[in-house]
């Protein structure tokens, strides 16, 4: 059983938009459009549209089921996964989604270190850089999830001007990119939307924050809100982005995002890329620290002896080790692609599994209430 | 630890006397204390005091003369016949001390008895209320704090003339006995706070205590940030509008500034002429201050940043201007920088440090002579000379001193990272500072508030400052006791009166 949260330490209904939010709109959406319009072309939108609309789905079935949970213990997921799934079982399983954390965590860093490689930095060292960033991470851990929490916001507000950069591209759009709408087979349609999987995860961290969060009544209205809002940002970026490219043109491109940021000019600035790029820097922080911390709580819920302050330094040592192991561009992208099935499994079967799990044990236990 | 004992015992003050034959034994060798018998016919009595506290004049017209009087037999007498309101008699040796070196005068019926009457003849000698020195205004009162504690009071209780205005004295210092006063409003100011700081002072470990300043060092939240966490103003006007709006202020004896806390880090930035000029203008004025923070903060950085690292994000045309300037300069970005930046400092540090006359030639001889000769010499570019002095203007637009000299400060980790890993090291620089504000606390409380915890009705009054008719309640941050400041429903129907038409 887990020590009871302090007062002090608790968040505001607001968090459950902000922190998946922070999540959810990242670095991601630098590259996510080609991977998209692979197959469906000028459909590909609507791919974004279907997985979208599932993650209202899943969100809902996490949040009834994290409600059903209090009455039992901590509604979190590693306490969860105890009760239900029994002591043994269930810590395997804490240790399965730990990896899966780190794995989601790494992937992230390594993508953004790709992109600023390759945009701003040549010669940065994978290795240095991830270790002055993990320092900035050590201290937003260590100030508990209400600093995280104002990463998190902080970095919502620091990234309006660049979703607001969208506007630039507008008189640029050619709309009749568009048509003809559903052209493509469904199959191709939904298999783009599962690739699209990998630009919606990080909502599923709700499940590791939600016993923090102070009146869950109001909280449930800001979940859904913030996955509206995610959907909204990637849907825009899509529709621009098909838009702006021709299909030939856009399965060239590795980063769309950042070549149509190219094509805007200021007088003071030539490159508002890189800008902009740095500018997104702040997105790492939240989810970055936002993993750290939950693998922290995952550690001691597995093993109550090790604080959380002690363990952060394994894991920050763990994530710099395995950052710079990765070194090109292609193990990026192979990483990339492997984080698609993984997350669709956590997301779209383990958590509504899990959820008819609790059901039947409700059931069965003849607890009708 | 025998040692430590010593040297424990050593920290403490001269054993203090035990009777008060010993007291005035000990203090017999100081010149300017006078203790003298006085005989008359009907009454002989023992008079002591320090010449230099007392008014010598009050003594001599409304003291004496009534003690010389022939109805005075006895202390009970002279209780009845001197035309004081407030006489003590005690035997406590402790206040008599205390009393003694505030200014009183001691009279005894017997060299060594103990019962005394303590008489109040304190000389208030201090500066004159002037005009406020750091925190000028051009519209606002021009009265300014002074080093005596009971001027402030009264220019603060002129301002808020209420009995629910609390006074609280509290002593600090072992040995300095410093007096430190905090003020707030009965049923306005949060109790939480109020215990917060109370037990905060109360719990101090210091010697002596001489300004509020040190004060403000010794109780804040974190001893090692670079950021003040509680505002310091010597401005009456701006201490009472705070304390009417929930604050709590400290006043330290000896130190013409007070403390007003709890404060969040955009009150640093605003100053208190914003609320006498009408909304848009105070608005557009506290954003040009935002502004030339950022600028003073970043700006060179960014200089060395862009040229060592980044030079195709210059456009074209600016191009060939800086290279023009920057043609004849032999050394790196950073180091005609720092160059220039370390000049800067000189000059601010030694137009602080000396005389005022003197102070101002330094400011032209530094500014103009150096600043040309400089450039002239080939050492630094023009470009960069126009960017750091106006990066210092711009460090100086805060209305508050310590929150510029930060401004000042944490420029040069900008500066280095920029060197460091460009752009790059830049925003990390960044995120690390407000990382650490995100976690600084003022008296508990957010420091950066309206932003984290994002309340939109405190942002009316943060960054931009809305109508007064907009401002109905306190801030939320303060907790107050009493939110609202006016009645909304009262203010709403004053706005409300709409006219069905134009000209109706």
């Amino acid at each position: 059983m887990a020590a009871k949260i302090s007062e002090a330490s608790k968040i505001g209904p607001t968090s459950a938009f902000f922190i998946p939010q922070a999540m959810q709109v990242g670095v991601g959406f630098i590259s996510f459009q080609q991977i998209v319009t692979d197959s469906p072309e000028q459909d590909g939108w609507i791919s974004v549209l279907i997985n979208g609309l599932a993650t209202l789905f899943v969100m809902w079935t996490m949040l009834s089921m994290l409600e059903n949970e209090k009455k039992y213990g901590q509604a979190d997921l590693f306490s969860l996964q105890c009760r239900l799934l029994g002591k043994r079982i269930g810590n395997i399983m804490n240790i399965v989604i730990l990896c899966y954390i780190c794995f989601y965590t790494i992937t992230y860093l390594r993508g953004f270190i790709e992109i600023l490689q390759v945009e701003v930095f040549p010669q940065l060292s994978t290795f240095y850089f991830s270790l002055m960033f993990c320092f900035i991470i050590w201290y937003v851990v260590m100030g508990g999830i209400r600093n995280i929490f104002g990463t998190c916001l902080l970095s919502f507000i620091y990234a309006v001007p660049v979703f607001l950069s969208l506007l630039f591209i507008i008189p640029h759009a050619h709309f009749s990119n568009l048509l003809p709408i559903m052209e493509h087979s469904p199959r191709a349609i939904l298999s783009s939307s599962f690739m699209a999987t990998h630009e919606f995860l990080g909502f599923e961290y709700l499940m590791f924050f939600y016993p923090f969060i102070k009146q869950t009544k109001h909280a449930k209205r800001w979940a859904y809100f913030g996955l509206l809002n995610a959907l909204y940002i990637h849907l825009a970026i899509i529709i621009v982005t098909i838009t702006f490219f021709s299909q030939g043109a856009l399965q060239a491109t590795i980063w769309p995002t950042m070549t149509y940021w190219k094509s805007i000019h200021f007088p003071l600035f030539e490159h508002i890329d890189i800008i902009f790029c740095i500018i997104m820097l702040w997105n790492l922080i939240p989810s970055t620290s936002v993993c750290s911390w939950a693998m922290t709580r995952g550690i001691k819920s597995i093993c109550p002896k090790i604080k959380m302050k002690y363990s952060i330094y394994g894991i920050l040592i763990l994530i710099i080790l395995i950052t710079s192991l990765i070194q090109n561009g292609e193990q990026i992208k192979e990483v990339h692609r492997l984080l698609v099935p993984v997350g669709f499994i956590v997301v779209y079967l383990y958590i509504p599994f899990l959820s008819f799990i609790q059901w039947l044990k409700k059931r069965l236990s003849g607890d009708h209430t | 630890m025998f040692w430590k004992k010593k040297r424990n015992q050593r920290a403490e003050p001269d054993t203090p006397a035990k009777t008060i034959g010993g007291l005035f034994h000990q203090l017999k060798s100081n010149p300017d204390f006078i203790h003298f018998n006085h005989r008359s016919d009907t009454f002989t009595c023992w008079i002591s005091f320090f010449h230099t506290l007392i008014d010598i004049n009050f003594v001599h017209r409304d003291v004496l003369s009534f003690l010389y009087d022939r109805r005075v037999s006895s202390l009970n007498d002279a209780v009845r016949v001197l035309p004081m309101e407030k006489v003590i008699r005690t035997k406590d040796l402790t206040e008599i001390q205390a009393k003694l070196l505030d200014g009183y005068i001691i009279v005894q019926e017997k060299e060594s008895s103990s019962e005394c009457l303590l008489i109040p003849a304190t000389k208030n000698h201090g500066r004159q209320v002037t005009e406020a020195e750091t925190e000028t205004s051009i519209l606002g009162s021009h009265e300014s704090l002074v080093e005596s504690i009971e001027i402030n009071i009264n220019l603060i209780r002129k301002r808020i003339p209420i009995p629910q205005l609390a006074i609280e004295e509290m002593r600090v210092g072992k040995i300095s006995n410093t007096r430190v006063c905090l003020l707030s409003i009965d049923g306005v100011t949060n109790k939480e706070n109020l215990n917060t700081i109370r037990q905060r002072i109360q719990s101090l470990e210091v010697t002596n205590l001489l300004d509020v300043a040190q004060l403000a060092i010794l109780i804040n939240d974190n001893g090692h940030s670079l950021f003040p966490q509680f505002l310091d103003t010597e401005r009456p006007d701006r201490i009472a509008s705070a304390i009417y709006e929930g604050k709590i202020a400290i006043l330290v004896d000896g130190a013409p500034a007070a403390l007003l806390l709890p404060t969040t880090i955009v009150e640093f930035f605003s100053a208190f002429d914003d609320y006498l000029v009408s909304w848009p203008i105070a608005s557009a004025y506290r954003l040009l201050r935002l502004f030339a923070i950022a600028f003073s903060v970043t700006s060179s950085s960014f200089y060395v940043a862009i040229l060592t690292f980044h030079y195709q994000l210059i456009p074209k045309e600016l191009m060939s201007t800086l290279y023009t300037s920057r043609n004849s300069v032999p050394y790196d970005p950073i180091i005609e920088v720092l160059l220039l930046e370390i000049m800067i400092e000189l000059l601010r540090e030694a137009g602080a440090r000396l005389p005022t006359k003197v102070g101002q030639t330094i400011g032209i001889v530094g500014g103009i002579v150096i600043g040309t000769a400089s450039v002239q010499a080939g050492i630094t570019s023009n470009v960069l000379l126009i960017i750091v002095a106006m990066s210092a203007l711009a460090a100086f637009i805060t209305p508050n001193y310590r929150m510029a000299t930060t401004i000042r400060f944490i420029r040069f980790p900008f500066i280095l990272s920029a060197q460091v890993l460009g752009l790059l090291g830049i925003a990390l620089c960044y995120m690390l500072f407000v990382c650490h504000l995100i976690k600084l606390t003022s008296l508990g409380r957010p420091y950066i508030e309206p932003i984290f915890p994002l309340r939109v009705s405190d942002l009316k009054d943060a960054y931009i400052r809305l109508p007064y008719n907009n401002q109905t309640m306190r801030p939320l941050f303060l907790r107050t006791r009493d939110p609202g400041r006016a009645r909304p429903k009262r203010v709403q129907a004053k706005k409300g009166k709409h006219k069905s038409d134009i000209d109706e």
